[in-house]
């Protein structure tokens, strides 16, 4: 897929960005086991990737900002913290 | 602006280099994540593990995001379904539609057609929409 231009607002300043296809991902999940006696399991998605057009770090490489949400699942759950099933 | 209704994260910067940053450039793009709203999906186990294997997760948020924009009064869930003949899996996202039948129509057509502007021809009938309307 071709990187596609566009503009975002930037502590309220439009700023140029391309957005630049991911190749390949790997995306590993947090588990948590929490006092409830829950286990969650947590992962950080990236939904697109951002390159800020010229712009540049001290070393002069590129700067991206990654758009990204946030997926939760429950591994397990004790019995009395589950919806109550119909009699 | 509605696409970009997700957070933005500290820049893909190596650790290393953290320290070569001015603190006043670095605090700025730490401001940046703050500008939109990170967004939050609870999924089942099979469909996390469903998503997981076939790499689709994002593509899943992208979806779920594009939905709660095609029809805003809804609360989707997603399942993952199984054709019993073919043995071909593909997740649903079910909404439920307020409105006009034609409201809703419409509203399903703008959703598909952004959803398969972004999708991977490969993935595209990997993700589905099904909806009642009330």
């Amino acid at each position: 897929m071709p990187e596609r231009k566009d503009t975002i607002m930037l502590f309220g300043n439009p700023t140029e960005v391309s957005e630049v296809p991911i190749a390949h991902s790997e995306e590993r999940a947090n588990e948590y086991e929490l006092e409830d006696g829950s286990v969650i399991r947590f992962r950080a998605v990236a939904t697109a990737v951002l390159r800020i057009d010229n712009q540049f770090d001290g070393e002069g490489n590129p700067l991206y900002l990654v758009k990204n949400g946030q997926v939760v699942t429950v591994v397990k759950a004790p019995d009395h913290l589950r919806k109550k099933k119909a009699p | 602006m509605a696409e970009d209704q997700q957070a933005l994260s500290a820049p893909l910067f190596p650790i290393t280099q953290l320290a070569y940053f001015a603190p006043r450039e670095f605090d700025q793009m730490a401001l940046a994540q703050e500008e939109l709203p990170v967004q939050s999906e609870t999924l089942s186990s099979a469909v996390e593990r469903f998503c997981t294997t076939r790499r689709l997760l994002s593509w899943l948020l992208i979806a779920l995001q594009m939905v709660r924009e095609s029809f805003p009064q809804s609360s989707p869930t997603v399942r993952v379904v199984k054709d019993p003949d073919s043995e071909d899996e593909w997740i649903t996202i079910d909404v439920v539609a307020t409105g006009e039948v034609s409201q809703v129509i419409d509203a399903e057509r703008r959703f598909m057609r952004r959803l398969l502007e972004r999708l991977p021809e490969s993935e595209s009938d990997k993700i589905r929409l099904a909806y009642d309307i009330i």
